[in-house]
């Protein structure tokens, strides 16, 4: 048989193009910068362009499309009018690397006009685009999901964030394992990298100050694929195991720990149990008391309406875009007129709402304080869930010391290994 | 003692996963010299269709075979229509395929999100087994003799079977093998499919050892390429010896050296390559 190879080609052309167009076609993930707000909606007092920043294609893609749906979602409760002013919303894609993200903060200030930058998972990119918004843009940043401590260390700054600083989180989990649990000897079991140090580093100290022991310290690379060798060395004298491990790393620690049947308790950070990965963890993670300043169950007419307006049930994430639209209308709702990034770099200071989460509120390093919840994994309705167990109102990044004595610490990068000594 | 044990077991059964993870890249780039970076997306196929019906509902053996025939169809389609004009010409292939992985993991992130998703754990295998004060996973006991039982079957069939001696002859010099009426284009094209197929296998049960994210196709492509090049290429024996030395280094690297487990891994491929350019078992290559 002789086959037409022009025939052949032009219909293998006409596949690969068809494949390109539906991969582009689900989700856009190129994200372009246009504006694409509510372009019908009018305010009475003008109009304000927000800079959505956050990846759209990586590891942290999903996180990403969580913070852009929270946010997107408020503005669409609010018939994408805030505070009198129109919202027009530009998108750009953080990416995985400083350079493309500092490329596209740029984008969107100096093509897009954006008076505000809402944002950022990755806090190394945050490191990069931060100086950047606060020197040369002069735009004020509202951090959203990266947890890097030292991205909120400058008093009356341009960064503001809601979501937590690494150690933040975690702070009161360790009084409350130490006090409320009678739980004496921990071992810690984490990932290797900043957000794990600072993280285990916020229990530890809190933990240690509240008059327990740290007595075993494990960390594990990033993407560990086999947590078997690692779960197998937990010493089993201990009282129980603090783990922080969010994403796939959580789901297979959880696994290889249940299957290799180590019997400890575990207390987490509440990112390795939280709505993303949970039902996929499934059984692995029942009884894992974490904290974290969010959960679904939360009983307020704020979540409601949050829950009412995501199709997929809250996360976290979804929450932090949530809260960060309502941020910005109590920003704008003390601007009169001429919304300028000065002005709102001011208002943003002053802003006090009820969120989802609980009252919110910035300190003078613009880093957010709020209620932090003690949960643990129940089934409830065949569903897995993070039920209530008690709340610490009012968490600051310093936990309970004093800011000076706080920053006088070494970093948590320094103090890793030395819990247990 | 019994911690030893259970590390070395361990060290073992990760093995074998990377072996299964590896399979059909031996056969795709090993055997037939195919520069394959989309062995990760089929891997990715395999695992989320097979999590997507199992988790609706669908008998788990069911989802597993349907997953390994849409991979294996997949992989065919790319061999007929593109791979297969590109036959000896590596960059080319580099490119290409990585592009195939690129497409297949954005349909991936667009259709399910980003967020981990498992695959369910094999019926029956759930759980550990207890020998006297020994307390061991079986899913990763059982994914030991899968592996063995693998490598065997696939290596007498290379050796052994008259479609074994094609696939081979076909490899080894294409003309020849033309010359003499072996149909070279299909074979490779079945081979392929073979390839991708084992792919999708290594994600359903891969996939419920570690969890699936539109990433992890690359994660996987890495270690499954490490064990291909120290086995040495188109070697089958060689992939599985390769896969459990490098489960047990990583093993023991995580034990003794816990924060330098990538470099423990890493470090001993290289210095292994160093000495043996063409892996435990490869033929020394002339050019």
């Amino acid at each position: 048989m002789q086959f037409d190879m022009a025939k052949v080609r032009a219909a293998a052309a006409a596949g690969a193009v068809l494949l390109l167009v539906a991969a582009c076609g689900g989700k856009d993930p190129s994200a372009k910068g246009a504006p694409d707000g509510d372009s019908k909606a009018t305010g009475s007092k003008g109009s304000v362009t927000v800079g959505l920043l956050n990846p759209a294609t990586g590891p942290f893609a999903a996180l990403g499309t969580d913070v852009n749906a929270g946010f997107e979602a408020y503005l669409k409760s609010k018939g994408g009018v805030l505070s009198g002013y129109a919202i027009k919303v530009a998108k750009a894609d953080e990416g995985t690397d400083a350079a493309q993200g500092t490329t596209k903060a740029r984008q969107l200030v100096e093509q897009d006009k954006a008076q505000i930058v809402i944002g950022l998972v990755n806090s190394a990119i945050a490191y990069a685009v931060a100086p950047y918004m606060e020197d040369t843009a002069k735009v004020p940043l509202l951090i959203t999901v990266a947890g890097a401590d030292g991205l909120t260390r400058k008093q009356n700054g341009n960064t503001f964030r809601l979501s937590y600083t690494s150690s933040q989180d975690s702070m009161p989990l360790g009084p409350y394992t130490c006090k409320d649990m009678g739980k004496q000897k921990a071992v810690v079991l984490g990932l290797d990298y900043s957000f794990g140090w600072e993280a285990a580093g916020g229990f530890a100290r809190t933990y240690e100050d509240a008059g327990c022991q740290v007595v075993q310290e494990i960390y594990a690379p990033l993407g560990t694929q086999d947590w078997g060798p690692y779960v197998n060395q937990v010493k089993k004298d201990a009282d129980v195991v603090y783990v922080v491990a969010p994403g796939q790393d959580g789901v297979r620690l959880l696994k290889a720990y249940r299957d290799f049947g180590v019997k400890l308790p575990i207390v987490a950070h509440g990112a390795t149990v939280d709505e993303t990965i949970l039902a996929t963890e499934g059984s692995s993670a029942d009884g894992v008391i974490s904290s974290l300043h969010y959960t679904p169950q939360i009983d307020s007419p704020q979540n409601k309406a949050l829950l009412d307006a995501a199709d997929k049930g809250g996360n976290q994430y979804l929450e932090d875009g949530w809260a960060a639209g309502m941020t910005l209308e109590a920003a704008l709702a003390t601007i009169d007129s001429d919304p300028t990034p000065d002005k709102i770099r001011a208002a943003l200071a002053g802003v006090k709402i009820e969120a989802p989460r609980g009252p919110l509120s910035f300190d003078a390093y613009g880093q957010a304080v709020y209620p932090v919840y003690i949960r643990k994994v129940e089934e409830k309705d065949g569903k897995r869930v993070n039920s209530i167990l008690t709340s610490v109102p009012n968490v600051s990044q310093f936990g309970t010391y004093d800011p000076a004595t706080y920053l006088g610490f070494p970093g948590y990068e320094k103090l890793k290994g030395s819990w247990s000594k | 003692m019994l911690t030893w044990l259970t590390h070395s077991v361990n060290g073992l059964a990760y093995g074998s996963l990377l072996f299964l993870v590896a399979s059909g890249l031996t056969i795709t780039f090993g055997l037939m010299r195919t520069v394959n970076l989309a062995h990760g997306a089929f891997y990715l196929i395999g695992g989320y269709l097979a999590y997507d019906l199992a988790t609706d509902g669908t008998d788990y053996w069911l989802a597993l075979l349907a997953g390994v025939v849409a991979a294996a169809i997949g992989g065919m389609i790319v061999e007929r229509a593109f791979l297969h004009r590109l036959a000896g010409r590596e960059l080319p292939q580099i490119v290409l395929t990585l592009g195939v992985a690129y497409i297949i993991g954005d349909q991936i992130l667009a259709n399910y999100g980003g967020d981990p998703v498992a695959p369910p754990t094999p019926p029956g295998l759930e759980g550990p087994v207890t020998i006297g004060d020994w307390i061991f996973p079986k899913f990763r006991l059982v994914m030991i003799g899968v592996a063995i039982g693998l490598a065997l079957v696939v290596g007498a069939l290379l050796k052994y079977t008259p479609t074994g001696a094609k696939v081979r002859a076909a490899v080894d010099d294409e003309e020849i093998a033309r010359a003499v009426g072996i149909r070279v284009p299909l074979v490779f094209l079945l081979v392929f499919g073979c390839g991708t197929g084992l792919a999708a296998f290594a994600g359903v049960w891969g996939g419920a050892f570690t969890s699936l994210a539109p990433e992890s196709g690359f994660e996987v492509l890495l270690l499954a390429l490490i064990v291909v090049v120290v086995g040495g290429l188109g070697s089958i024996g060689g992939a599985l010896t390769a896969a459990f030395i490098v489960g047990l280094v990583d093993q023991y690297g995580k034990v003794w050296f816990p924060e330098w487990a990538l470099f423990t891994l890493y470090a001993s491929v290289a210095a292994l390559l160093a000495v043996r350019p063409s892996g435990l078992f490869g033929k020394a290559v002339f050019r």
